[in-house]
């Protein structure tokens, strides 16, 4: 056989998806078969990314959009979903994702609208730019305070029922909603004590109640949710001259976090990926992968139910991370995405040695932009989709799974093949490796050495 | 009565049969001022030939097989009107084979009643001489001739007897199709005449019913005609004429009937005058234009009249457009104004120039030249390619199962299913359908103004051209030496949506691309609407409604394989969904059989040089590798190059599977290429580039693009590609050495590929069919563990069933993958009626620098 250069990369297969003519800065999952992806060329479009096909577009904005969001109906109502997208140009339209109708025009945000963030309970959407306002779902505006910091902000991030967290420039402030009957308040409720010297580069929930802030320094704060005391700090550098860089680069700014699971914080560190044990004081990195990307790494998440990490850069490539490719004992099965990861248990993780840190092994590298990948976002077996600067969005496939779909399909239709098992049993054919249901790990270990 | 001489001068070497007295003879050899330069006007071939034959050296007077259109001329008896090509038939004496081919039978005008007779058709078979003709006698309809009917053939001559007696069922089907073409415009014409004719009976009869109820005015001085014909008929006499004229109208009127032969003839007539209105002052110059061009485009200073004619004769050979009138066929505004019966109809004097053949047939007659050359282009090949032809013709159903390598059609994979399974639901003969891959592309272009050719949005296509829904697909000629007697339009060149993407495979526009072919490498920035554009119209469309069989059912490939036997014709199809044709999309591709292109290989066929790059690149295993797996494969050259690579794509295009033109498209070569995108991995897999004078700081082949491409650089003559480790390709290209000149080796190329076809096709219904039901079971956790087994099973069943190199797997993998592609893209039409985007596959292997 002739060599293959990446083995263990599945995704061999793309869909490139025609549509936007300017870089495209927004990504986000409808539901298991479609997204919606919006850029500066002021028009959102929605995708099936089963086959690639361009369901709806949404165009009206005149200026870039900067900012999406997805209002899902209330559970048992038969409305449809409703897309919020937020521009330059000031405007916020409200669409039904289906009639790609354009329900609402907000014209009363007034300045450049650079964040939206929905509070379910309420079931009202907040935005953020030069002020802070509060919708209904119907677009009526319930309220609106000033921001006390001197720029835009610029991360809205929702961190209980009622309270969610603004992020402008290196500040954090934290509001409550007040909403009984039709009034609705927002409240400014505390200044989060300046622990970041330069601007917040990545705002994220944490499963733990708490939530992470991460800024251009490489300074990772993490909080409490409920006393919003900071708790730890993280890749602290102190020396001013060392985070700045040569030319002001900012080699250690954080551009990204996740937090896959509890104790544990993946960001995107400069050109790269560290993993933070966040259970310690000291903040022990578990896997640390210097320079993965010959530039910043714009993004970065779980793919194919964790099978690969993935990281974007503005160097054009998607590279897919992992453990290296077992030997023999392939058929160890890990619970969680930070163990597939590594390789090792939660038990080994935790006794590693402070010195040890594990290094993950390059997958595969998926190029295919032609400039900088903004993001992607994951869809399990139908493969993943990512967006860049060249206005593409490129989907990537499994390509053995999609040729035994094709195989099937085509059996099916020419009445080749009996059975009457349909596309969707082979979509579902491979369930989330990482289950917590034990029935089905001691299944998978009767059914294995069937092999 | 000028004219009428002239005309005889035209057909002067039919004078022995024709010319009356001493005067016609005179006047034939007495110095004209006007005629003096006639020698200078007959085309050679015409001038008689006087030469003996040689008895001892007997051959076939006949070079090349052509179509010869005859007459009944009332003036002149028998006499040939046009050689189709024009010209052909030099050392062969048409006038004496136009005697006998018109003088075989023609009884039917004995009636007394009028009737309409059908078409009679004969072979000839003329040992002696060993020429072999198949005659096609129709008659067409003139007010002025004798008895009304003009009679016509048509005839097929050839030298190959074998040829006459195989091919005469489809002889018999394309020239009846032809005849229809004339005779249709004709039947219209002619009940257009009779109907004027009955008005002006009716007008004479009511004169001469008031004449009679007047006293007769006898020594009054108006002589005039209409009181000559006035005193020379009765009204008796008038009643009967009147009788005679409704029974022909009566007979005439229920044979009219085709509405979409009708539509499509008033079109051409629309066209003609909204051109022609469009500046009414300068009618005539504009006229005069039109007719230039009509000559230029369409008729390629073929045929009309092969008949010597003066400078001005020949002008108004085209007098449909110019100094006879325009007819108008369709035009009900006008109400006729009836006259009294002319003398001259009344009194058949003979001497009057009956109508000609675009006279007689408006609007029809130029299709129906056209459908002959078809005709003549298509029979005029060998017999067996004829043969081959016709058997591989069965191949292009379904469209979607079709796999052809190198343009070649090589095998279908879904009809040989249906055959086996149900014992034969799947076939679908070519019936009287022979010609219409070849017509298709011509008749469309040629009924259109050559204008609106490619465009997709032309509004007549919304009109009768009913799209069909498969990837349709249409053989067209691979033998360039007919060329010129195309539109060089034609001539492989397949356009996609105005200009976005053009690939032009012709001599000549190669080494001057179109600016739309630099457009196609900008990738992303093209913007949306090329893009949109690309997607919906794939490419040219029927528009030949007399092709009826062409249109297919709106359905997925399974339904149609089906419902072969119910046959949907067209007409259902339009009539249950007219407003679905214009949302529907067709790729209709030319492809050619490998039997045409063998039989006209020549220095711009597909495969030409492939022994000098195969000499010249011992790599060459490799770059065939690389185009049978699917890889896109960029020839790169300098700046100068751009000859040298597009004679490499030309002959590396032999190995090229797949039809489907966006997914599989060749560019000979880009002289201002562009970087290379993502977008166009899709699009291309042979593109030529030549590297731009001035180096520029980014590469051709981006770093984002350069894993999945194979580069082959003429000027560093180096190849990056994968290695190939099988053996199949290099058996192909290690039996080089046995074939001394390409004219052998690619009919060898053909079989193995055919061979490769054929075991990619036990792949396809064996192991892609079934192999799914066994990665049902939800065993495999891990999918790098499916991928694994999948890859394993297929190496293996490669191995064990089909006896092939694991190293040629992925070949025989890919050539089954795009039939599968194909037919989920048709069922993607189908049910979406929009074009997905095309999946591109990546190609991961290890990729090594080969020197050449």
């Amino acid at each position: 056989m002739v060599e293959d250069a990446q083995p263990c990369n599945l995704y061999r297969e793309v869909l490139i998806l025609q549509h936007h003519t300017d870089i495209v800065r927004a990504l986000i999952k409808v539901d298991d078969h479609r997204c919606v992806s919006a850029g500066d060329d002021c028009t959102a479009a929605l995708w099936d990314i089963e086959d690639g096909r361009k369901l709806n577009v949404f165009s009206g904005h005149k200026l870039p959009i900067n900012c999406i969001l997805l209002l899902k109906p209330e559970p048992g109502s038969y409305d449809d979903i409703l897309l919020i997208t937020g521009a330059s140009d000031k405007h916020i339209k409200v669409w039904n994702i289906e009639t790609g109708q354009c329900l609402e025009d907000i014209t009363e945000h007034n300045s450049s609208v650079k964040c939206l963030a929905s509070l379910p309970a309420f079931d009202i959407f907040i935005s953020g730019g030069e002020k802070l306002c509060a919708w209904s779902r119907k677009g009526k505006q319930l309220h609106q305070v000033e921001n006390p910091g001197k720029a835009d902000i610029q991360f809205l991030l929702p961190i209980k029922e009622n309270r969610f967290v603004a992020a402008c420039e290196e500040s954090l402030y934290v509001y409550t909603v007040e909403y009984c009957g039709d009034s609705c308040e927002i409240k400014f409720f505390k200044h989060l004590f300046r622990q970041h010297r330069e601007a917040i580069g990545s705002l994220i929930n944490v499963p733990d109640g708490s939530f992470a802030s991460g800024s251009l320094d490489g300074l990772i704060v993490l909080w409490s949710s409920h006393t919003l005391s900071a708790i730890r700090q993280f890749n602290q550098i102190k020396e001013e001259k060392e985070f700045r860089g040569i030319d002001n680069h900012y080699p250690f700014s954080i551009q990204h976090m996740i937090s896959p699971e509890k104790g544990c914080i993946f960001a995107a560190v400069g050109n790269s990926i560290y993993v933070f044990d966040i259970t310690k004081d000291q903040g022990r990195i578990i896997a640390k992968k210097q320079d993965a990307h010959m530039s910043k790494i714009k993004h970065m998440d779980f793919l194919y139910h964790g099978l690969y990490l993935a990281t974007c850069s503005e160097d054009g490539a998607i590279k897919l991370w992992g453990r290296a490719p077992a030997e023999k004992n392939d058929k160890d099965y890990f619970m969680n995405p930070l163990e597939t990861f590594t390789g090792l248990s939660s038990d080994k993780i935790r006794k590693l040695k402070k010195s040890e840190t594990v290094e993950p092994c390059l997958l595969g590298e998926c190029l295919g932009h032609s400039g900088a990948v903004q993001l992607f976002v994951d869809f399990g077996e139908e493969g993943f989709v990512s967006c860049g600067g060249d206005g593409l969005l490129i989907l990537w496939k499994d390509g053995v799974l999609q040729n035994l779909k094709r195989s099937q399909f085509i059996g099916e239709m020419t009445g080749a093949t009996q059975s009457s098992y349909t596309c969707s049993t082979l979509t579902g054919l491979s369930r989330p490796i990482f289950t917590g249901d034990d029935d089905q790990a001691t299944l998978r270990t009767e059914e294995s050495p069937s092999d | 009565m000028k004219r009428a001489e002239k005309k005889k001068l035209g057909g002067g070497y039919a004078f022995n049969a024709m010319f009356g007295g001493y005067a016609d003879v005179a006047a034939y050899y007495h110095p004209n001022e006007e005629d003096e330069s006639i020698e200078e006007h007959i085309a050679p071939d015409l001038l008689p030939i006087y030469e003996k034959p040689d008895p001892w050296n007997l051959r076939s007077p006949i070079e090349k097989d052509f179509v010869l259109l005859a007459e009944f001329s009332e003036l002149e008896g028998p006499r040939p009107v046009l050689t189709i090509p024009y010209g052909t038939g030099g050392q062969f004496d048409k006038n004496n084979f136009a005697v006998k081919i018109m003088s075989v039978d023609y009884h039917n005008i004995s009636n007394n009643t009028f009737t309409v007779s059908d078409d009679t058709q004969v072979m000839i078979l003329e040992n002696r001489e060993g020429v072999y003709a198949y005659v096609h006698h129709f008659t067409l309809y003139d007010i002025h001739a004798r008895g009304f009917v003009r009679p016509f053939c048509m005839a097929y001559v050839t030298a190959d007897e074998n040829k006459m007696l195989s091919a005469y069922e489809d002889m018999l089907n394309e020239f009846s199709k032809v005849s229809k073409c004339f005779s249709y415009a004709n039947k219209l014409l002619f009940l257009k005449d009779i109907k004027h004719h009955i008005k002006n009976l009716e007008h004479t009869k009511e004169c001469l019913q008031k004449l009679e109820g007047e006293p007769p005015k006898p020594n009054e001085s108006d002589s005039t005609d209409e009181n000559d014909v006035l005193s020379e008929l009765t009204i008796t006499q008038v009643e009967s004429m009147i009788a005679e004229a409704k029974h022909i109208e009566k007979v005439i009127m229920p044979l009219l009937t085709d509405k979409k032969m009708e539509l499509k003839l008033k079109q051409a007539e629309d066209r003609f005058f909204m051109s022609r209105s469009m500046d009414f002052e300068e009618e005539h110059e504009r006229e005069e234009e039109i007719v230039q061009e009509e000559i230029n485009t369409e008729e390629k200073k073929e045929d009309v009249n092969c008949i010597k004619e003066t400078p001005r004769r020949k002008a108004s050979v085209y007098s449909l457009y110019s100094d006879y009138k325009p007819c108008r066929l369709f035009d009900e505004t006008r109400e006729y104004q009836p006259q009294i019966l002319s003398s001259a109809f009344f009194r058949k004097k003979f001497d009057k120039l009956l109508r000609n053949l675009h006279e007689l047939c408006p609007w029809g007659s130029h299709n129906a030249l056209r459908r002959l050359r078809c005709i003549q282009r298509y029979f005029s090949r060998d017999l067996a390619t004829l043969q081959i032809e016709k058997e591989e013709g069965t191949l292009i159903d379904p469209a979607a199962g079709l796999l052809t390598i190198g343009r070649c059609v090589t095998l279908n994979f879904m009809q040989h299913s249906g055959r086996l399974a149900d014992g034969g639901y799947g076939m679908s003969l070519p019936s009287n359908n022979l010609l219409r891959r070849r017509l298709s592309e011509d008749t469309l272009g040629s009924f259109n103004s050559s204008e609106s050719f490619y465009s997709i949005q032309d509004d007549r296509e919304s009109v009768h051209s009913g799209v069909s829904s498969a990837a349709e697909v249409a053989f067209i000629y691979a033998n360039s030496s007919h060329c010129d007697e195309h539109s060089p339009r034609n001539r492989y060149s397949i356009s996609e949506a105005d200009d976005y993407f053009v690939i032009n495979y012709k001599e000549g526009d190669v080494y001057e691309p179109p600016k739309a072919r630099e457009r196609y490498l900008t990738g992303s920035s093209a913007g949306t609407s090329s893009e949109r554009s690309f997607t919906t119209a794939t490419d040219i469309s029927f528009g030949t409604d007399v092709d009826q069989d062409l249109y297919t059912t709106r359905r997925s490939f399974y339904d149609r394989a089906i419902s072969m036997d119910s046959n949907c014709t067209s007409d259902d199809l339009i009539s249950s969904s007219p407003t679905d044709l214009e949302s529907n999309i067709s790729r209709k591709v030319a492809v050619i059989s490998a039997a045409d292109h063998i039989f006209s290989l020549n220095s711009s066929s597909i495969g030409h040089g492939i022994l000098k790059v195969f000499q010249e690149y011992r790599c060459s295993p490799e770059i065939l590798a690389t185009l049978l797996t699917g890889r896109p494969l960029v020839v790169l050259g300098g700046a100068k190059d751009e000859k040298a690579v597009t004679a490499i794509v030309t002959a590396l295009w032999l190995f090229l599977p797949g039809h489907t033109i966006p997914n599989h498209a060749v560019v000979p070569c880009l002289s201002k290429p562009k970087q290379i995108k993502m977008v166009d991995l899709a699009h291309f897999k042979l593109l030529g580039m030549c590297r731009p004078e001035r180096r520029t700081s980014s590469p051709l082949v981006p770093s984002s693009v350069r894993n999945y491409v194979s580069v082959l650089d003429i000027e560093r003559k180096m190849l990056t590609a994968p290695a190939y480790k099988g053996h199949i390709i290099k058996d192909i290209y290690k039996q080089r050495k046995i074939f001394k000149t390409e004219d052998t080796y690619i009919p060898f190329v053909h079989c193995e590929l055919l061979e490769l076809a054929t075991r990619a096709f036990i792949y396809y219904h064996c192991f892609c069919q079934k192999e799914p039901s066994s990665f049902q079971d939800n065993d495999f956790a891990h999918p790098l563990e499916r991928a694994n087994v999948y890859n394993m099973k297929s190496t293996e069943f490669c191995d064990t069933r089909l006896s092939v190199h694991p190293g040629d797997v992925p070949v025989i993998e890919y050539l089954s993958e795009i039939v599968k592609m194909q037919q989920y893209d048709e069922w993607a039409r189908c049910s979406y009626s929009d074009t997905l985007p095309t999946s591109v596959k990546l190609d991961l292997r290890e990729c090594k620098v080969f020197k050449a």
